[in-house]
This record gives C-alpha cells, sequence and structure tokens, in this order.
C-alpha cells in the first residue's frame, strides 16, 4: 500500500510493467536501423504523452474531457510561433507554450468546475472548437489549412529525435504517477467517489479539481510541442475533434485512473495502427473493428480488468501497487 | 462558551418555507437529538450549519465564530463536522485510503507533527469503532453497518469538536444501532458534543440527553426526552389531531 511519503522519491512504487516498456522502446530503437520503425515509435510516445495527462484529470476525477485538443493543438501552435515568427528554439519555445497551456488550464478549470457529467464534456469540446476556428481565422499567423511548416527539429537524426520524445515521454510519465500516488491523488480519487463527501472531510475540493486541470494542461502543451517540432509541422488537425477523441479512446482501452493504462494503451494501438497499413484498404475497418471488441471485451480498459484486479500477482506488476496480505 | 448557537435561522426554496426561524444552543458535552416528520426541514438544517446551502436571515455561531459565508471544508475546520443520511463512501478506494482524505484537511495536519503519527491516528479511531480489521479492504466490499461505521470514522479523524449525524441509525439492523449508539455514548464521554437527527425514535430517546422537535420548519418542542413523549404538540405533529367527531357516525 503507497501511503503518501511527503515529496519522497520512490522507484519502488512504480509498476514494473510500465518502466518495462520504456526499456523495450529504447532497447528497440537503439537495436533497429529502419527509421520508419523509429518513427512509428516516436509517435507513440507523443501520443501516450497525451494519453496519460489526459488520464490524470479524467482518470482519476471521471469528467471526460472531451476538448483535449484544446491544450494539444493550443501549444503546438503557440511554441509553431515562437519558433517560426520569433525565431525562439524549441527548448525554450515549448515550456513557454506548455505554461500557457497550463494557465489555460487553470482559467477552464475554474469556468467549468461547477459543470458535471455530459455538461462538462461539452464545455470543454466547445473550448477547443472555439480555438479550431480561430487557427482559420487569423491564418496570417496560423497558416490556416496549411498550419505552420518548417519548425526547427530537436535533431537531425531521427534516433536522437526519438530520444527526446522518448525522454519526454518517460519524464510525463514519473512525474504523473508521483502525482496520482500522493495525496494529491488520493484527493482526485475522493472527489470522483463522491465530492461533498470530500467538502465534508475539511477538502477544497475546488482547488484540487483547478490544480489537476492545470498539470493536465501542462504536460498535453509540452506534449503538442514535441509533436509538432518532432513533425517539423503543426496543422488544424492537432486542434480538431479528431485527435480530442483518439486521446479519449487510446485513455480508456488501456484503462483510465492508472496512468500505465493509458501509456499501454496508446503505444499498443498507435503499432497496431501502423501494423495494419500492410493491408492498407481494409486498415480503417480492421482497426475501428478492434477498437470496437476491445470496448466490449474490456469497458473498464485493459488494465483494469477483473482478473487483474484480484490477482495479487498482476496488480504488482501492472499497476504496481502491492497489496498487504 | 456554547459550541453551537443557533439563533432564528430562516431557509426559503421558492415558495417552501423549509426553515422558519428555528433557535436552540447546543451545550457542552451534550448529545442532542432533532427529531421531526419528514419534510420537516431537519437535514435542511443541518445543510445550513455544515455550509452546503445558504442561508436566508439568522445566525449560526459555531465556538464564537459565525458560519456564514464560509464554505463546507473551512467549516470543519472550523471544528465542526457532519455525516450524511446517505452514506457517502469512497468506493474504489481502500479503507485505510479512504480514511486518508479527511487527515489531509488543515486541521487535521495542524494537530500531527509526523506522517507516523497521522497513521497511528487513524488505525486507533479504527479501531474504536470496530474496523480495525478491514483496514486494508476495498470499501466496495464492505456492509450496510461497516459503511456508516466508516463515514462517522472520516469525520473523526479531522479531530471535530462538534459532531453532526445525519440518520446515523437509517438502514441498519438491531444490533448494528447498538454499535453504533455506543460509538455515540463513547465519544460523548470523550466531551464530544453530538447532533443527532433520527427517526427511530426508541433508539434515539435512550442516547440522548435533549430533543429538539421539529415539524414544516419550525421548532415546535425543545427539552429532555421524557418531556418531549409526553408534548401535546410533538404527538399533534407526529400521529395527527384527534378528531371529536368520529366518521362512522
Amino acid at each position: 500500500m503507497n501511503l503518501p511519503k511527503k515529496s519522497r522519491f520512490s522507484l519502488k512504487n512504480q509498476s514494473p510493467f510500465g518502466l518495462a516498456i520504456f526499456v523495450a522502446m529504447a532497447v528497440f530503437s537503439l537495436l533497429s536501423d529502419n527509421i520508419f520503425y523509429i518513427e512509428v515509435l516516436k509517435v507513440a510516445a507523443i501520443y501516450a504523452i497525451f494519453a496519460m495527462s489526459w488520464d490524470i484529470l479524467t482518470g482519476y476525477t471521471h469528467e471526460v474531457n472531451f476538448g483535449f485538443a484544446f491544450f494539444i493543438g493550443g501549444a503546438g501552435y503557440l511554441s509553431g510561433i515562437l519558433n517560426s515568427i520569433f525565431s525562439f528554439s524549441p527548448y525554450v519555445a515549448i515550456p513557454l507554450a506548455a505554461l500557457a497551456a497550463g494557465v489555460s488550464g487553470i482559467f477552464i478549470g475554474y469556468l467549468t468546475l461547477r459543470l458535471k457529467g455530459p455538461y462538462f464534456s461539452m464545455a470543454t469540446l466547445a473550448f477547443a472548437s472555439i480555438l479550431f476556428k480561430l487557427s482559420f481565422i487569423f491564418y496570417e499567423i496560423t497558416g490556416g489549412e496549411e498550419g505552420i511548416s518548417g519548425l526547427d527539429v530537436f535533431a537531425d537524426d531521427p534516433t536522437k529525435d526519438f530520444f527526446v520524445a522518448w525522454g519526454v515521454m518517460l519524464a510525463v510519465y514519473l512525474i504523473l504517477t508521483f502525482y496520482a500516488q500522493s495525496k494529491h491523488g488520493i484527493i482526485l480519487k475522493a472527489i470522483r467517489a463522491d465530492e461533498d463527501a470530500t467538502q465534508s472531510a475539511g477538502i477544497n475540493t475546488a482547488y484540487y479539481k483547478i490544480e489537476a486541470f492545470a498539470i493536465s494542461g501542462f504536460m498535453a502543451g509540452i506534449g503538442g510541442g514535441v509533436f509538432a517540432h518532432s513533425q517539423m509541422h503543426i496543422g488544424p488537425t492537432m486542434l480538431s475533434g479528431y485527435i480530442s477523441i483518439i486521446v479519449v479512446l487510446l485513455a480508456m482501452i488501456g484503462g483510465m485512473g492508472t496512468i500505465v493504462g493509458p501509456l499501454f494503451g496508446a503505444i499498443a494501438l498507435t503499432i497496431l495502427n501502423e501494423y495494419l497499413r500492410v493491408v492498407e484498404e481494409y486498415r480503417i475497418v480492421i482497426y475501428t473493428g478492434i477498437l470496437i471488441l476491445l470496448i466490449y471485451l474490456a469497458p473498464e480498459g485493459i488494465l483494469n480488468l477483473k482478473f487483474v484486479k484480484k490477482s495479487r500477482i498482476l496488480t504488482f506488476i501492472l499497476l504496481g501497487e502491492r497489496k498487504p496480505v | 462558551m456554547n459550541p453551537l448557537k443557533i439563533k432564528s435561522l430562516s431557509k426559503r426554496f421558492g415558495g417552501l418555507q423549509a426553515l422558519d426561524s428555528v433557535s436552540f444552543n447546543v451545550l457542552p458535552g451534550e448529545i442532542v437529538g432533532i427529531i421531526g416528520p419528514n419534510g420537516a426541514g431537519k437535514t435542511t438544517l443541518f445543510n445550513c450549519i455544515s455550509g452546503f446551502l445558504p442561508f436566508d436571515s439568522g445566525s449560526v455561531i459555531l465556538f464564537g465564530q459565525s458560519v456564514e459565508g464560509r464554505k463546507p471544508y473551512q467549516i470543519v475546520n472550523l471544528g465542526l463536522t457532519r455525516t450524511w443520511q446517505l452514506v457517502k463512501p469512497f468506493f474504489g478506494m481502500r479503507v485505510m485510503e479512504a480514511m486518508m482524505v479527511p487527515s489531509f484537511c488543515r486541521r487535521a495536519l495542524r494537530k500531527h507533527s509526523s506522517k507516523k503519527e497521522m497513521r497511528e491516528n487513524v488505525i486507533k479511531i479504527l479501531d474504536e469503532m470496530g474496523l480495525g480489521e478491514k483496514i486494508w479492504q476495498e470499501v466496495d466490499n464492505l456492509n450496510q453497518g461497516e459503511l456508516r461505521l466508516l463515514d462517522i470514522a472520516r469525520a473523526l479523524v479531522t479531530f471535530p469538536k462538534i459532531l453532526l449525524l445525519d440518520e446515523p441509525f437509517s438502514g441498519l439492523s438491531h444490533k448494528e444501532i447498538e454499535n453504533i449508539s455506543h460509538v455515540a455514548r463513547n465519544l460523548n464521554s470523550q466531551g464530544l458534543p453530538v447532533v443527532i437527527i433520527e427517526h427511530r425514535l426508541r433508539e434515539l430517546m435512550k442516547l440522548v440527553q435533549k430533543v429538539v422537535v421539529v415539524s414544516f420548519g419550525k421548532k415546535i418542542a425543545e427539552g429532555s426526552p421524557e418531556v418531549i413523549v409526553k408534548d401535546a404538540n410533538v404527538i399533534k405533529a407526529y400521529l395527527g389531531e384527534r378528531r371529536t367527531k368520529i366518521g362512522l357516525a
């Protein structure tokens, strides 16, 4: 049982499965010289950042954020603009953009504080669509439908480029798991179970919800920035409903509220999606079919399956939780 | 200083006067029962006191401080903790985790010097409630009586100076009621004032020192249990008025 120890970081509470994913990705990219595979892994890593940062808000409070493109695309565009117009280095532009995403997370969190269920989802959806439209209205800065191209990359070598994304993914993963295991994570879970009861336990629930929103936005902003620079391009797709829904799907199929789940879901499904390109005509059909099947078989996500929760050894390997006897 | 002073508290929901200038005091170390027919405004009274509902007029003075305009969590930090009519368990957590939540409130953090002390206090409270063996269980696996006890245990973690229990006996078996009565009496013997809303009058009357009767938002009687059960107004509120003409004739 991981009772929060004040700001003590330990690998003991980490999921072995989650760490194994990181090791496997790193080893594979070092051994393989196929650029295509490394590109796929890089995209998978970035999607994993999105899914994990989505999970810290929605997985822990169960308020479904359907406008995650707001943070991803917003920060992507901002860091693209900072880079292409003001010629900031990506290492400066991305943190700045992520900070802006975090601050707007506080703002949106404050505005949607009292909204619950579908109303919350619709409000977040609206914020994302506003930004989507704005990217067309201010086409002189954002490039309209074309987006902004020719952004600076981290490195010329795809392997190095991959390792930037990998490193960011690792950092986001460690920070988020640490946050989720701390008192903040426990309080968010309590808010998910019953907000009134959490208030009558003397907890300022509004503060913790907004904090989760800000962290989720900040991490997604970092992901969006890394995506823009590693692709050298940011377009309106990253602000569209498509990206919001993909993030929700990846995280839900992996298993909400676990951080490892969305990590696993994002990487497995992105690789699967690319692997299916061998049968390109049927790719979308097979891919969506598999998604539907997974949702049918594991509605709460693969890592939240009943037999995983019941077995001591599986809970430890997959989720890193040590069940006391 | 009186733990709780309520003076002409009023609350209106549209056309319904839910509370109509209710006043009473809770003295130190007292167990007060609040009774009344369904819809009398008992839970509204609790919601107003604990800050979940703003009230229209009157005052609630908690240890000399007005609670008006304070948020529920601030009132908990002043030393007033409540439980709910329907149990509000933290499903999806373990008992220990659920008990840690209230210990993160400012009031509890101030009382503890270390995490170890905090943990020991939680374990001590669980032991007193008879939940000591359930500490690593999932909240989802507890039965109704245990959930009720866990709700009260969670309230105790915040170091309340006054405790409000909203229908702690509802849905429980006789034995479980005995258990909770025992816990309440135990807490009270340590000097904690307790206010209880309850419908199970037989069990309540054995427990309390003072009863406040509310009907249609008004306080209709206040006094010791022996006096209250004989009060004409109270009997009228519960059973209706005796008719002089009986319809059969």
